[in-house]
């Protein structure tokens, strides 16, 4: 294969479009990816606003500036977009961008596949902002939406409807995506690229594309059983009819802790190229670092239940999903010491990109922590469903997965665009960003131990002092948003003044992406690059 | 002065001291589990939450002693210091896999004891109360006395084992008392158990399972009183005519599903 597509020469489109239909008709993988990015972007503003709105609502213990029903509302759709808008579709952007650039490949192995995986989640998205319109507004019952809340007779309007589908239709959205990733990674690496040559970026998205498979299928399944318990009067989970609602919980958290390492793995993949660039020093254990991934991906199929410690199930039970969940700590420690050992030694340029990093590290390693003493059952009967967790989920989606985000479009964005965006803007970013994160997100753990309820509108008194000092945090977060969207913006529309290589990184690692202009060319490579 | 007329005077002092300590306890915070923890379970559950905590604290020293070393130490001076060049080291790779495999295994193993005793230490309940969700208030029933109350204060006594068998009538709630260090869903066609053995007082609680609309106002509210106080106030339940009926009539579950 190697030697027949190397001759290869770039197939000529049927027809050139130019301007916005270029961008809705092309099949490149680079286009695709910006557009992910670009969506995912204004989908963190929307859920960001929404994120805004409850800390408003919770600024006093009983403003009800919104009624209990639309805070429902709001809280359900802010995780919502969160995850399934913002995070997945990000990283989803940053893996169509740089994988095939990283393999040395011209394209995703089906670039049309890759083009409706990705309009897919255009309606989508509109079924979910368009579900606060319909009778009922939108669905309020939690993003994991447990029946029998969820059920028709607890749920009769069609913004649960509307938030199944549109979960249905992500799912195969991403579905998709995940076998076109393994399918490229597998088949179209660049002649000599070995395995244990794959850059960790690609390595990661493997490893969560093989999470995506096995996992939101399963998603799907508890969806449609879900649909149908609502109008076909079946009774999956309805226990008047036989049913039993703790399947539902089982079907959902098998999809949704390996839905946790699949937002944060290819996080975990962008530092580690970040960190080796930055330090000027290769990366520390590439051997251990591919085996952590892997060794995540597997343990994360055998934690689930530890989201249901408190619904019943049994102490033998509990005692499995405890030891598991405590395992999969090991891994994830192997990258952090990793990390650190990349850095040590080394001469550490500051840039955005690095604060982010080593932010990443300082946040994630107490989200990791706080989700060990959270699998210690005991602890967990205290704090479940309580701010502790928010706290702890928070800091590793704020401070896993959208660290590692913004590391990664200030060390990518030139090569996606050919122009740097400004350092001075980003440290701005960062210290706003990381201030406003720890000021948001630390107090929760406190007013968790201390017996808050989540998912609540209003609340005791005594829980007032620490709310109102988390709200007065969010406006740190917000404006780093601001400068940060600002600041692409400028550069996009600033001349361009970056190389092939603006960090200088290829001494260091010979990562293929640096090898070819800024922004790449159509079809990446003029020839195919062979790996030595 | 009849024995009767004394026994109910004794009766009376006695509920106007459970009101009383009511009152007062209303006025109270939520109790915290950790530095106020209210019952034999929940002292337990924090001695094992602080065990885990001082093992996980040195993690996270390490970790951040670490970080903050390196970032100093190896910043870029501008001296022209050329970088190390190293990316291998197994005994050290595998001394950061190994010892903390070990760390979390005594942590898990630590921890499984007590959790078979808050499952199964509560033999023998001197009083078995269940508890029914609804949207949005708790049901109380205590089979032993015929007596059934909704949307008030959970009366127990104190120094016994109480245990709770809970399920809901409608969706999912959970039943949480911070400071009874007890938490468990309410599900519809299920039971489930908690057990408990408290000191006396007041414990605020509050359903920590989204269950609707109000489920933030649907809160738990538990008044642990010494024995004779308890004996009182069965007697006072018991002769107090049936409340007239809330908006929503507590209809009797089928109790039983599989467990």
């Amino acid at each position: 294969m190697s030697t027949h597509s190397a001759t290869l020469h770039p197939p000529q489109a049927a027809r050139h479009y130019t301007g916005a239909l270029d961008w809705l008709t092309t099949t490149d993988h680079k286009k695709i990816g910006i557009m992910y990015i670009v969506f995912a972007l204004l989908n963190g503003w929307l859920g960001g606003s929404l994120a805004g709105m409850i800390r408003l609502n919770l600024y006093n213990p009983n403003w009800h500036i919104f009624s209990p029903e639309l805070y429902n509302q709001l809280m359900t759709m802010h995780a919502t977009i969160m995850i399934f808008l913002t995070l997945m579709t990000a990283f989803s952007g940053f893996g169509n961008y740089l994988v095939p650039l990283m393999i040395g490949a011209r394209d995703m192995a089906f670039p049309k596949l890759n083009a409706f995986a990705f309009w897919l989640m255009i309606p989508a998205a509109l079924m979910l902002y368009g579900s606060f319109f319909v009778v009922g507004g939108a669905a309020a019952g939690g993003w994991w939406s447990y029946p029998p809340l969820s059920t028709a007779q607890f749920s009769a309007g069609h913004g649960e409807d509307l938030w199944i589908m549109a979960i249905i239709l992500l799912g195969i959205s991403s579905i998709m995506g995940a076998i076109n990733f393994l399918v490229t990674v597998i088949d179209m690496r660049a002649p000599g690229m070995t395995w244990m040559k794959v850059p960790l970026f690609v390595w990661s998205w493997v490893v969560t594309a093989w999470m995506l498979v096995l996992a939101v299928p399963v998603l799907s399944g508890a969806m449609f059983m879900l649909l149908s318990d609502r109008w076909l009067n079946t009774g999956f989970y309805r226990p008047a009819l036989g049913g039993d609602p703790l399947l539902y919980q089982h079907l959902f958290w098998f999809f949704g802790h390996p839905e946790v390492y699949i937002m944060i793995l290819p996080g975990f993949g962008m530092v580690s190229h970040i960190i080796p660039s930055m330090a000027r020093k290769k990366l520390f254990g590439y051997k251990g670092m591919v085996a952590a991934l892997w060794a995540i991906g597997v343990i994360g199929f055998m934690v689930w239940a530890h989201h249901m410690f408190t619904a019943g199930i049994s102490a033998q039970a509990r005692v499995w999903f405890s030891m598991a969940s405590m395992a999969i700590s090991v891994p994830t420690g192997v990258k952090i010491y990793s990390w650190l050992a990349s850095v040590w030694g080394g001469v550490i340029r500051f840039s955005t990109a690095m604060k982010f990093a080593m932010g990443f590290i300082f946040t994630f390693v107490l989200g990791g922590l706080s989700g060990l003493l959270l699998a210690v059952v005991p602890f967990d009967i205290q704090v479940h469903n309580t701010y502790f967790v928010v706290a702890h989920f928070h800091y590793v989606l704020v401070g896993g997965s959208v660290m590692t985000l913004f590391a990664g479009t200030y060390f990518w964005f030139p090569k996606m665009t050919g122009r740097m965006l400004s350092e001075k803007m980003g440290s701005w970013v960062f210290w706003l960003f990381f201030i406003g994160m720890n000021w948001v997100f630390m107090p929760m753990h406190l007013l968790g131990i201390e017996g808050m309820s989540r998912r609540i509108a209003s609340y005791r008194p005594e829980f007032a002092p620490l709310n109102q000092f988390i709200s007065l945090g969010f406006p740190f977060m917000l404006l780093a948003g601001l400068i940060f969207t600002y600041s692409m913006y400028k550069a996009v529309k600033g001349p361009k003044n970056a190389g092939a290589d603006p960090w200088n990184s290829n001494p260091i690692e010979q990562h293929l992406e640096w090898e070819t202009d800024s922004p790449p060319p159509a079809y990446n490579f003029a020839e195919l690059p062979e790996i030595a | 002065m009849t024995w009767a007329f004394a026994f109910l005077q004794a009766q009376q002092t006695a509920t106007q001291a459970i009101s009383a300590a009511a009152a007062q306890g209303m006025k109270a915070d939520t109790r915290n589990p950790f530095t106020a923890a209210g019952s034999n379970v929940a002292k337990l559950g924090a001695a094992e939450s602080w065990h885990a905590f001082l093992w996980v604290i040195p993690f996270i020293l390490i970790a951040y002693v670490l970080l903050v070393y390196v970032l100093i130490k190896f910043r870029d001076k501008g001296d022209g210091r050329q970088p190390a060049d190293f990316h291998e080291n197994n005994p050290l790779e595998f001394a950061w896999t190994v010892i903390p495999a070990i760390v979390v295994a005594l942590v898990a193993l630590h921890s499984f004891p007590t959790l078979h005793f808050m499952e199964f230490g509560g033999n023998n309940p001197s009083l078995n109360v269940q508890v029914i969700g609804h949207q949005f208030f708790w049901e109380y029933k205590y089979p032993q006395y015929g007596i059934d109350i909704s949307n008030d204060t959970l009366v127990v006594p104190a120094d016994e084992v109480v245990d709770l068998d809970l399920t809901s009538v409608d969706v999912i709630h959970g039943f949480y008392v911070p400071g009874l260090g007890i938490q468990e869903d309410a599900l519809p066609g299920r039971l489930t158990n908690l057990w408990f053995k408290a000191d006396p007082g007041y414990y605020k609680g509050q359903c920590t399972q989204l269950c609707g609309t109000n489920h933030s106002q649907m809160l738990i509210e538990v008044q642990v009183v010494p024995n004779d106080q308890f004996q009182a106030w069965l007697l006072a339940k018991k002769k107090a005519p049936a409340p007239t009926p809330t908006a929503v009539p507590p209809t009797a579950p089928k109790i039983g599903g599989a467990q």
